[in-house]
């Protein structure tokens, strides 16, 4: 964590609500998400398939499908002024050039019929109004900025011709071209070989502290956030269960489900302990349990669980959980490193 | 939705007995006493899906398709105008009047009479049956042997699959109307069946290669390899587990087909190589009205109207039919 | 791409071959002896006789009679004689113009109208325009081509007096109907095709980037949505039109155009063998040829194709 927290933030989230309109119902993928970013700092979304943390990137890029998709309420604050307010061609422009993303599955993301220096010098050409020869130039430097060996020559290939890790390199490069603010990664090594995905990883991280961007990193990986991130939120079904920095979490998980997640990662130092999954699956989205969206699952919910919804709410400085007991799991955390 | 799949966590979603490591409440974590929730919106949808309800979701999403309800009606009318011509019209298709040739639409004659003074209504409700035979004949028998060759080269692969293959490429490459147009100009009496049998020669291996390649999206299948596994005979994995998974496009098809064939029918019996005379054929209706198109238009419109209402009936039905049999087609 | 072409060349010839050698053997499927039939109600001399069958190479065995066949066409465009004696190319060379005419018709319509349809219905899905496209191109793509023929020609010819209904004395005007009749199926077919893949490309991950790129609208649905839902139409059109051939039999026959398709079927009937083989040989190499341009057109359009 840098001191940076004092300043203004990039961007600043506030209770934002995003719901899908389906024939089967009204899903509420996202509900009441609140999370800060500041310059050069990391922040990652941690959740599960279906927990909403796609939507938010979404939401903030500006990207999510309209209809079905919905944005009921909330701010999207970008440098203190609301993207959810801005017209559309202003926001259309802050696009690319101030907050920019990049995807999961590359292959599928570029256009598989256009060559990727085209696909890079695009960003310069419609932003910046350069022309065509000068944008291939700096599509080729972008290129050779994320590492790609021989640019100049394979400027003119398609993004089949690449293998997944350079794909992703190419995203990254498209994605920093005009040295944007914010960069919004949605799970960018997962598609990836796993000594790739330290690579890129790596890249991402380097990129970010040069042009001290904000990253956003939206994961369900928690290897990779370790390594790369200042802050976490963990997500479930559209909520935040717990936020903080990133040392709080690994150290003191106060949410039943942030420690289910954690105790599900083989380690390699306990070969002979169990690998703990949490049972069952997430609530769907359009039917909510009344209580705690997680108490169905959780080992330890008791009855005010199941009717009364924990808040979000503060438990030590910069640490936010919602669970009515997170108090008791940290203390009893901290029992257990007792010396019996 | 617009949520990316994302790699399932693989971790979070495993049923097992956990026990959290430090547990503050007394409550023991064990599974059994977890209810599982039901699968999120975007989740996958689960593979327990039988055959029963393949058919029955497909039926149910017919009902609400204006496309089937329309046609299906359609088809109903045209279907019964071929088996009982009598339910519509009482008047003796032979029995003419040369004195009344040609006449306009009347009160008395509801589509005029044709060259020789017959009541037209009578001769174009007639019409039906001949079309209907040849379009059925050869959709049946094109079905069955498309479903052997298919099964055949799909089930077996190798040198089998290589030998119908290039037969079926063969016969594919001659435009089956040139085809039918040359063969049946060889044979001097046509009537439906030679129609149908040479249709059926020149037209299969469109189906044949549909049903080819539905058998082989199933044969790899893992139920198959099971069967395979446990010892089946070749005739009952066909029979049991890959005729039942593979005939869904070909039976839409198939319906589609009939309408092909009523209309490669009705051309050709119009270009003077299909069925001949005495018989009541809408080709030939449409060969005789077309050297009076400006003085009696009327002989023409009719039998047009109904090879027209007839194919489309056909083709819609079968489209719809595909469409409710193909789980990929589900929005 | 050199490679690619050089391949597709190299599959073109025998593809040539074995579908005209089909074509060739129809004549043989053809009723009585061509000599005979030339000869008609005439008596003829034994001496005569065996004159015409080695003019005709009648005496060779199939495949040499095949072969002298094919080499007269690639080298002489000589594709053999009618039973009067007039060459073929003479008939095709005062026919084949009017087909051609047809056919360019039909595929502007095809093209023009099919593309513009799709586009329309792919970007308003579900508004009324693709309402409209979608049930105009269920009732196309259902109809016969003889139905749809002889429902132009009672409406449009005979009831409104727009069109000529039959023969081609008004030049452009003649082909307009009979242009439409040939083109409805497949002008439906490529409507649904391009809203298709339109529909699918706008849900695509690329035109997703497109717009996170922070493109217009319209830069996003013209450069990368609908740039790559075209490549499969232009197959299909380009594939069409040369199956648009067949359907030139049945529209000339309906609309009395002398091309080459209504001399098809007038052969048949007259059971004039060679003009059958010599026209259906050349509708053929047309056929082939145009799908070879396709396919090298498609690999110049979509590179996934140029490098495998």
């Amino acid at each position: 964590m840098t001191n940076s927290s004092t300043a203004e933030p990039l961007l600043e989230v506030r209770d934002l609500q995003v719901e899908f309109r389906t024939k089967a119902g009204t899903a509420q993928a996202v509900n009441g998400l609140n999370v800060t970013l500041h310059a050069g700092e990391t922040l990652a979304i941690l959740g599960e398939s279906g927990s909403g943390k796609s939507v938010t990137a979404q939401a903030i890029m500006g990207i999510l499908d309209m209809p079905p998709g919905h944005i009921a309420g909330g701010e999207i604050r970008y440098r203190g002024e609301d993207l959810l307010q801005m017209p559309d061609e202003r926001r259309r422009r802050l696009r690319g050039m101030n907050i920019s993303m990049i995807f999961q599955d590359a292959l599928s993301s570029l256009n598989p019929v256009l060559p990727v220096g085209w696909q890079i010098g695009e960003m310069f050409r419609v932003h910046r109004g350069v022309k065509r020869r000068e944008a291939r130039q700096k599509a080729v430097e972008m290129m050779e900025r994320v590492g790609i060996p021989a640019a100049e020559k394979r400027a003119g290939d398609f993004p089949h011709q690449f293998s997944g890790g350079m794909r992703q390199r190419i995203m990254i490069a498209m994605a920093i071209a005009l040295d944007p603010d914010v960069l919004i990664a949605d799970e960018p090594t997962t598609a990836l070989d796993v000594t790739v995905q330290a690579q890129v990883m790596r890249l991402l991280k380097q990129l970010q502290e040069e042009f001290n961007m904000g990253l956003i990193l939206i994961t369900h990986d928690l290897g990779v956030v370790a390594d790369v991130a200042d802050k976490i939120a963990v997500m479930y079904a559209g909520r935040v269960m717990e936020a903080s920095d990133v040392y709080s979490i690994y150290s003191s998980a106060a949410h039943p489900y942030t420690r289910g997640l954690l105790a599900s990662i083989p380690r390699v130092d306990g070969a002979d302990e169990r690998l703990d999954a949490i049972p069952g699956l997430p609530p769907a989205l359009t039917d909510m349990p009344p209580g705690c969206p997680f108490s169905p699952r959780c080992a330890f919910a008791t009855d005010r669980c199941r009717t009364e919804r924990p808040e979000l709410r503060e438990i030590a400085a910069g640490h936010t959980a919602a669970c009515h007991y997170a108090e008791d799991f940290i203390t009893a955390e901290e029992d257990q490193h007792e010396p019996a | 939705m617009s949520e990316k799949t994302e790699l399932d966590d693989a971790a979070a979603r495993t049923d097992g007995t956990a026990t959290h490591p430090t547990a503050p409440a007394s409550s023991t974590g064990s599974a059994a006493a977890t209810p599982d929730a039901p699968d999120p919106a975007g989740g996958s949808g689960g593979g327990k899906e039988t055959e029963a309800s393949l058919w029955a979701d497909a039926w149910r999403s017919l009902r609400r398709n204006p496309w089937f309800l329309v046609s299906g009606a359609l088809l109903v009318v045209i279907v019964a105008m071929a088996i009982v011509p009598q339910l519509f019209t009482s008047v003796d298709p032979g029995s003419c009047d040369l004195s009344k040739s040609r006449q306009a639409p009347s009160a008395e004659h509801w589509f005029g009479t044709d060259i020789q003074g017959c009541d037209y209504y009578t001769r174009v409700i007639h019409g039906a049956r001949n079309s209907m035979i040849v379009g059925v004949v050869v959709s049946i028998g094109v079905f069955a042997f498309a479903v052997v060759v298919g099964l055949l080269a799909g089930y077996f692969g190798g040198w089998v699959d290589g030998l119908l293959s290039r037969i079926t490429d063969m016969i594919f490459a001659i435009p089956y109307m040139l085809g039918a147009l040359v063969f049946l100009n060889i044979i001097d009496t046509r009537g439906p069946i030679q129609v149908a049998l040479v249709l059926m020669l020149f037209t299969w291996p469109t189906s044949a290669r549909l049903m080819r390649g539905s058998v082989m999206s199933v044969v790899n299948s893992e139920y198959v390899m099971a069967a395979k596994a446990l010892g089946a005979g070749h005739l009952t994995i066909m029979r049991r587990h890959i005729l039942p998974n593979s005939l869904g496009p070909l039976i839409g098809y198939s319906t589609v087909f009939i309408g092909i064939i009523i209309g490669a029918e009705a051309t050709l019996t119009f270009l003077g190589v299909g069925l001949q005379l005495p018989a009541i054929s809408w080709g030939l209706q449409l060969t005789d009205a077309q050297s009076y198109v400006t003085s009696s238009p009327h002989l023409l419109l009719f039998p047009v109207i109904f090879v027209g209402v007839t194919v489309f009936a056909f083709m819609t039905l079968g489209d719809a039919v595909r469409d409710a049999l193909d789980p990929k087609s589900k929005r | 791409m050199t490679r690619y072409i050089i391949r597709r060349l190299l599959q073109f010839i025998p593809v040539v071959l074995v579908s005209t050698l089909i074509v060739y053997a129809l004549n043989f499927l053809m009723p009585g002896d061509p000599i005979r039939a030339l000869a008609g109600e005439r008596p003829m001399s034994e001496a005569a006789i065996a004159t015409m069958r080695e003019q005709y190479n009648l005496n060779d065995p199939f495949l040499v009679q095949y072969g002298k066949y094919i080499w007269g066409i690639i080298t002489a465009g000589d594709f053999g004689s009618t039973f009067s004696g007039r060459p073929l190319s003479d008939i095709i060379a005062q026919r084949l113009p009017t087909t051609l005419m047809l056919a360019a018709v039909t595929f502007a319509i095809q093209a023009v109208i099919g593309i513009i349809a799709g586009i329309l219905a792919g970007l308003y899905k579900d508004r009324f325009i693709d309402r409209l496209v979608q049930v105009t191109t269920v009732v196309m793509v259902a109809l016969p081509t003889l139905v749809i023929g002889f429902l132009l020609q009672l409406i449009f010819g005979l009831n409104l007096d727009w069109f000529p209904i039959a023969g081609t004395r008004d030049g452009l005007v003649s082909y307009i109907l009979p242009g439409i009749a040939l083109a409805a199926v497949s002008t439906g077919m490529a409507a649904r095709m391009v809203r298709g893949e339109l529909v699918d490309a706008l849900q695509s991950d690329y035109v997703r980037t497109a717009t996170a790129k922070g493109l217009s609208r319209r830069r996003v649905v013209l450069r990368h949505g609908l740039r790559n839902s075209l490549i499969p139409v232009v197959t299909f059109l380009g594939a069409d039109l040369a199956t648009l051939l067949g359907g030139t039999m049945v529209i000339e026959t309906v609309f009395n155009i002398p091309g080459l398709g209504a001399m098809i079927v007038d052969s048949i009937k007259g059971q004039e063998g060679t003009v059958v083989v010599g026209i259906v040989t050349l509708f053929l190499l047309f056929f082939v040829t145009v799908n070879l341009i396709v396919d090298l057109l498609y690999a110049l359009l979509d590179p996934r194709i140029r490098y495998e």
